[in-house]
């Protein structure tokens, strides 16, 4: 099937649309340009009553929308109405905002029925108005961490003709299940290919899946943030140890090379001190992650913590990150006078 | 039988310039000196003229600036750092001033340090470390560490770290310094019969009382080895 024009597009996806609520099972279905956590592409905004002007726009993630979203999302509509059957193309344009649109566009206002330019030229080029309609809970748009930014919905059938290049045709399909929603996906799949067999339908997930996943993402930055600060902690330790250790010692590093210990022996003995207090911290850390193992394990999605390939893991790198951190002093050792042996009294 | 004729150690020309900042200080200057295997000098002269220099130069902690240095018939005068502390580990026993026994270390870890830098046998090294500490009398003392020692007794256990790998030759500087006289005495006593043994050895010292013992006197003046002593004598 060839979709040439912005038409072709809207009635193939109108018909995934009546063809995924027929699905047995689906207590509502619809279609979205990008589901929560998707991201989605910004816009800029010029709201009613402020100068036509790249610096008056607001920067807006926008998503196309059929009028079953906000339902089927359970996304509430805290003013106005969400999208019904009369927002047809040649209707009213309208949109929907989030809240936190709302407060940037009309501070202190009520936005229904208020008017905002965007994403594309009107009529000889003057501003294309969209009359909002409704204001519509924030939701986190692109990750859980991510405090709401200003987002606003439009009617797909209403799309701007550009807008299916921004979003490369391509649509999310969301539908709430009855019961369970696994055995919902083979039937879904069928749906869709009804209308096209050529159509792709790919990355099926629950949106519970894909909370699991954002939010082990998040949690799996923390831990190596927080990993590569104890390493960095355990190199400035070390080398600041050791360092002063080898400032200490000069005498004693003089002396040691008058009775004859050669580079290669200061080195070593230095560098084996570094590696004997990351073995102090190791243990002193080993203990205190087994003892804390209930804790830790509720922050790490599918690793225990107390894997014994991630101990180990931590361990060899702890361990050559001490070395390393042990080994700049360590030259410095190895290049002391030994001269120091005869010269201090 | 060539060996023993040659010297053990022959230095010609050595001169040691020190560059400090602007200031060159000529800490030694065209030294001549020969020590045969079995001698014991003593090296005198007021301080500031080049003693501990001429004594780090003979010990491979230093090079001269100019001159040669054979020790056994090898030339030793322009070698590498890492050459130096090689030969050093083999050839040289020290003795210091200030004991610098370390103070982490016990009696016996002290005196098997310079064996460990040889890559010696723990076995070995035990039997060495037990002959050298019996010989200066402080096998008893073997797990004290320094701190629990007096002063005479951490120069005896210098002095067994010295001999314990039968260097070729031992190098003291004013081992006395820091000692009374009895302690002093004991441990000149201590050198003398290592001298007695066949050891070599070079000693700085500026204390009239101890030069008896020396077969041999080199008097340095401001960088110099000069031909006056009284107490000068050749060993027939
Ligand atoms: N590392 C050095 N840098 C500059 N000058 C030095 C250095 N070591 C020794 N000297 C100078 O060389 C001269 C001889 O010093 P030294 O051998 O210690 O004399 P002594 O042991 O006879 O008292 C002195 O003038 C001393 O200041
Ligand atoms: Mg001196």
């Amino acid at each position: 099937m060839a979709y040439e024009t912005p038409g072709q597009v809207t009635r193939a996806f109108e018909r995934i649309q009546a063809g995924i609520t027929a699905v047995p099972g689906v207590a509502s279905g619809a279609l979205v340009s990008a589901a929560p956590l998707e991201g989605g592409g910004s816009n800029g905004l010029v709201p009613e009553g402020r100068p036509i002007d790249i610096s008056s726009s607001i920067n807006s993630l926008m998503r196309l929308v059929t009028p079953d979203y906000f339902a089927t999302m359970r996304i509430e509509l805290v003013r106005g109405r969400g999208f019904g059957p009369d927002d047809r193309q040649g209707a009213p344009l309208v949109m929907v905002i989030n809240e936190t649109l709302a407060r940037e566009a009309f501070p202190g206002q009520d936005p229904i029925g208020k008017r905002i330019a965007c994403c594309e030229p009107g009529p000889d080029g003057s501003p294309n108005w969209k009359e909002v309609v409704g204001v519509a809970r924030d939701v986190r748009a692109t990750g859980l961490e991510e405090e709401p930014v200003p987002e606003f919905y439009l009617p797909m059938v209403q799309a701007p003709g550009a807008a299916w290049s921004w979003t490369d045709r391509t649509m999310t399909v969301v539908a709430r299940a009855q019961g369970d929603a696994i055995p919902l996906m083979a039937p879904l799949r069928r749906a869709v290919a009804e209308v096209d067999p050529a159509l792709p339908l790919y990355n099926l997930g629950t949106m519970q899946g894909r909370l699991m996943d954002s939010l082990a993402q998040s949690r799996f930055s923390t831990m190596l943030l927080t990993l590569f600060g104890a390493l960095a902690l355990a190199a400035v330790g070390v080398y600041g140890v050791i360092s002063y250790g080898v400032a200490q010692r000069t005498q004693e590093i003089g002396i040691r090379m008058a009775l004859g210990a050669c580079h290669a022996d200061v080195l070593a003995m230095v560098v084996r001190h570094g590696a004997g207090l990351a073995g102090i911290g190791l243990v002193i850390g080993l203990a205190g992650a087994l003892a804390l193992s209930r804790l830790v394990s509720s922050l790490l999605f599918r690793v225990s913590p107390t894997d014994p390939p991630t101990f180990a893991a931590g361990m060899v790198v702890l361990t050559a990150v001490a070395v390393l951190a042990a080994a700049i002093p360590a030259r410095r050792a190895a290049r002391t006078d030994p001269m120091v042996a005869l010269r201090n009294d | 039988m060539a060996l023993a004729i040659d010297p053990l150690i022959r230095l010609e020309g050595v001169s040691k310039i020190f560059h400090t900042e602007e200031v060159e200080t000529h800490a030694l200057s065209g030294v001549d000196l020969e020590i045969r295997a079995g001698e014991f000098v003593a090296i005198g002269g007021p301080s500031g003229c080049g003693k501990t220099t001429l004594l780090s130069i003979l010990g491979l902690l230093d090079s001269p600036s100019e001159g040669s240095y054979v020790l056994a018939g090898e030339p030793v005068a322009t070698l590498s750092a890492a050459q130096r502390a090689r030969v050093r580990s083999r050839a040289i026993g020290f003795i210091f001033q200030a004991f610098n026994l370390i103070g982490d270390l016990d009696v016996f870890q002290n005196v098997e340090l310079p064996l460990r830098y040889r890559g010696m046998a723990a076995a070995e090294r035990r039997a060495l470390v037990h002959e050298a500490l019996g010989r200066v009398g402080l096998l008893h003392r073997i797990r004290h560490y320094p701190s629990q020692l007096s002063g005479g007794q951490q120069q005896r256990v210098a002095v067994a770290r010295a001999v314990v790998g039968k260097p070729l030759v031992l190098l003291a500087d004013e081992p006395t310094g820091n000692l009374d006289s009895r302690n002093g005495a004991q441990v000149m006593e201590l050198l003398g019969e290592l001298h007695d043994d066949g050891a070599t050895i070079a000693i700085v010292t500026h204390d009239a009382r101890y030069l008896s013992r020396a077969g041999r006197h080199v008097f340095l003046f401001d960088g110099r080895v000069v031909p006056h002593s009284p107490l000068d004598r050749e060993v027939a």
